[in-house]
This record gives structure tokens, sequence and C-alpha cells, in this order.
């Protein structure tokens, strides 16, 4: 994907240099996309950028080129908070969607505990029904030769569908009940988010400051 | 004048810290990690000139963006930042899912307590009819309440025995 010696790529003609073939940006910065070199030029440096993209491995260097156009675009646009004010927006939209589904799983298992009782009281209010047929409620029924002097109710009172949904909805115990107590996401670190001030060096990968 | 101890950024590049040093109130010698992630991503130039555009008030806060932005980059080379972005938007994806499934149940569990409150009343109403059948005179069965002593016998046996009453059927 090296441009041709014909049309420098991005980065060449912003530099006003000649783009080899085996220009380190050609392949990740078109001609027909100048503002893209641009901000990365200003907020990372052309030698910066060099460094980085000679560091990776070429097939993840478009993805590498990605990413640092978008930090820069964000910074540009946002000159004080960058691409840290959209993680700030997010990790709020993720904290309240947390709690609402804290609270929504809270009522849901409130219902879950109602629902074995309530079944209970429908099977027994039905028995109950059943009972007080079989003592004889004397209508005019029956086709059969019998001609006692209790004829027995047939009518059914609930449709069948709604026999059907009387059945009981296990909610599933398809959510694990420690959900309840929700925490942040366990990929997260908050210490990974900068404090007010107080920015401390940890034992990740980090760089010789000599 | 200079600052008695450099900066973190004046002693990774070996020069006086003088005393108007830009960078030197946010990045102290006790902290040269924080600069060294800066240095390498931004470059010393490039740090300096965004904090110098900014105003007094504005310059910690991004002092403090810059360095989470660079150490990121740092920690993860290809994405940086951008991969912490991406990776909350799944989260949020995620989340929106599942709120969403649960707002579900309960709004199913609230239809299906409705409609048990709706068959206990209906049961109920059934209890207390049967129960007024029952309190009424069988005069329909029973020869020694017959209202009608002169109606054809046979003609009310049929009707007792026929398949309706009222109009219900059974």
């Amino acid at each position: 994907m090296a441009s041709s010696s014909n049309s420098p790529c991005a980065a060449c003609k912003f530099l006003r240099r000649k783009c080899q073939p085996e220009c380190v940006f050609a392949p990740y910065f078109p001609p027909d996309q100048p503002q893209k070199f641009a901000n990365v030029h200003k907020v990372f440096g052309a030698s910066n950028v060099t460094k980085l993209l000679n560091e990776l491995h070429p097939h993840q260097r478009e993805d590498a080129v990605n990413s640092l156009a978008f930090e820069a675009d964000m910074r540009l646009r946002d000159p004080v908070y960058g691409c840290v004010g959209l993680i700030s927006v997010l990790q709020h939209q993720l904290r309240q969607l947390q709690m609402e589904i804290s609270c929504a799983k809270s009522e849901l298992s409130k219902y879950q505990n109602l629902g074995i009782t309530g079944h209970g009281l429908i099977a027994a209010a039905a028995n109950n029904y059943n009972h007080q047929q079989n003592l004889g409620i004397n209508l005019i029924g029956g086709g059969g030769g019998v001609r006692d002097h209790h004829h027995h109710y047939h009518h059914q009172f609930f449709p069948r569908d709604q026999q059907q949904m009387i059945r009981s909805f296990d909610g599933g115990n398809n959510y694990d009940a420690s959900l309840l107590a929700m925490n942040v996401s366990a990929n997260l670190q908050l210490s990974q988010f900068p404090q007010p001030r107080a920015a401390a060096g940890d034992d990740r990968r980090t760089i010789d400051p000599s | 004048m200079s600052h008695s101890t450099r900066c973190a950024a004046c002693k990774s590049l070996r020069k006086r810290c003088p005393e108007d040093c830009v960078l030197a109130p946010y990045f102290p010698p006790t902290d040269p990690q924080r600069y060294a992630c800066v240095h390498k991503i931004f470059g010393a130039s490039n740090t300096t000139n965004m904090l110098q555009q900014l105003p007094m008030h504005l310059r910690a806060e991004a002092a403090d963006c810059i360095s989470f932005e660079s150490r990121s980059r740092v920690e993860d080379p290809v994405y940086g930042s951008v991969g912490i972005i991406t990776q909350l938007q799944e989260q949020i994806i995620t989340a929106q899912s599942e709120l969403v499934k649960t707002k579900g149940e309960i709004a199913f569990h609230n239809a299906q307590q409705q409609l048990q409150q709706q068959q206990m009343q209906q049961l109920q109403m059934i209890h207390a009819i049967a129960q007024e059948v029952e309190d009424q005179p069988l005069w329909l069965s029973s020869s020694q309440q017959d209202p009608f002593p002169n109606v054809n016998q046979q003609l009310l046996e049929d009707y007792n025995y026929s398949n309706t009453f009222c109009g219900f059927e059974f």
C-alpha cells in the first residue's frame, strides 16, 4: 500500500519531503486524509510516531495509527481533558447502569419470592372451588340418564390459555445472586484513572526514566 | 534564578530548571516515571506547548490527563486510552441488555400478579354464587315444593333434564 512516487503520502506532503517507497507513514496516512497526519503531528510529533510504529509488528501498526489519530483529534477538540473526558463520561454512564441493574434485580427478587406463595393461593382457592362443586350445586344439567337431585356444574371458568399462564414463571434462576451486590467492572481498576493532582507511579509496564 | 531542585522534566533533559519552568509544577522530581511516559509519547516541546496554551488554573488537570494518556499508551502501545474507551463501551452495551432483560422480567411478573388477582376475584365470585344457589329452595327437583302442581309432569321432567337452564349451557 505504499504510495507511488507520483503521490506522496499525507505525512511526506505535510513534512514537504520526498515520499520514499519504504516510507513508514505511507500505508497509514493516505494523501486524501491530510488532517489525520496534521493532528497526529501536532500532538505527538512525527519522530515520536515513527518510534512508536517501529516498536510494533506491521500488522499492529494500522490500529495503532488509528488510535493515535483518534487521541490526537480528541486532544485538539478538548485541550484540557482529551480522551480522558470521554472515559469519564463513559464511566459515569456505566456506573448509572449498574445501579439501575442492581435496583431492578432487587425488585425482581421480591417478585420471585412472592411468586411461590401466589401460586399456592391460587391452587388452594381452586381446591376449595372443587369441594364446593361436589357438595351439590343444584343446577339443571347433564344429559345423561342419571336423574338424581344433584347435578354437577361443569362450566370451565378459566380458559385453557390462561391456565397455562398460571404455571410458575421461574424468572430464571438464570442470574447470579451475587450480581445483586454489584461491583464495578472487574476488568477496570479505578486506580488506572487519574486522581486529582496525585498521579503516582505503579508497577505496571514502565520505562526507564533515565 | 532556578528551582533548588530540578523538576523531573529538566532532570530528564539534563538542563537547568528555570524559575518559570512550565513543567515544574506538574512533574515533580519525586515521580520520575510520570514524566518519562509523557516524554516518550508526547515529547517535551509538545507537552510544554500544550500546557502553555492553557490558562494557569487548567494546567494541572491537563497535565494529569496527559500523564494518564501517555501511561496508557506505554502500557498498551497499540490502543492506549482508546482501548479503555472500547472496553467501557462494550461494558455499557452489556449492561444495557441486562437492564432491558431484567425490566422485561419485572413486567412479566407484574402482569402475572395482576392476572392472579383477577383470578382470585373470579374464584371468590364463584364461591359466593355457589353458596347463594345452594341456599336457594330446591323447588325444581323436589315434588314437595312444586309451584306448578297442575303442569303436565312429563313436560316438567323433560324440561328439568334439558341441557339448558336460563341460557347457560352445560
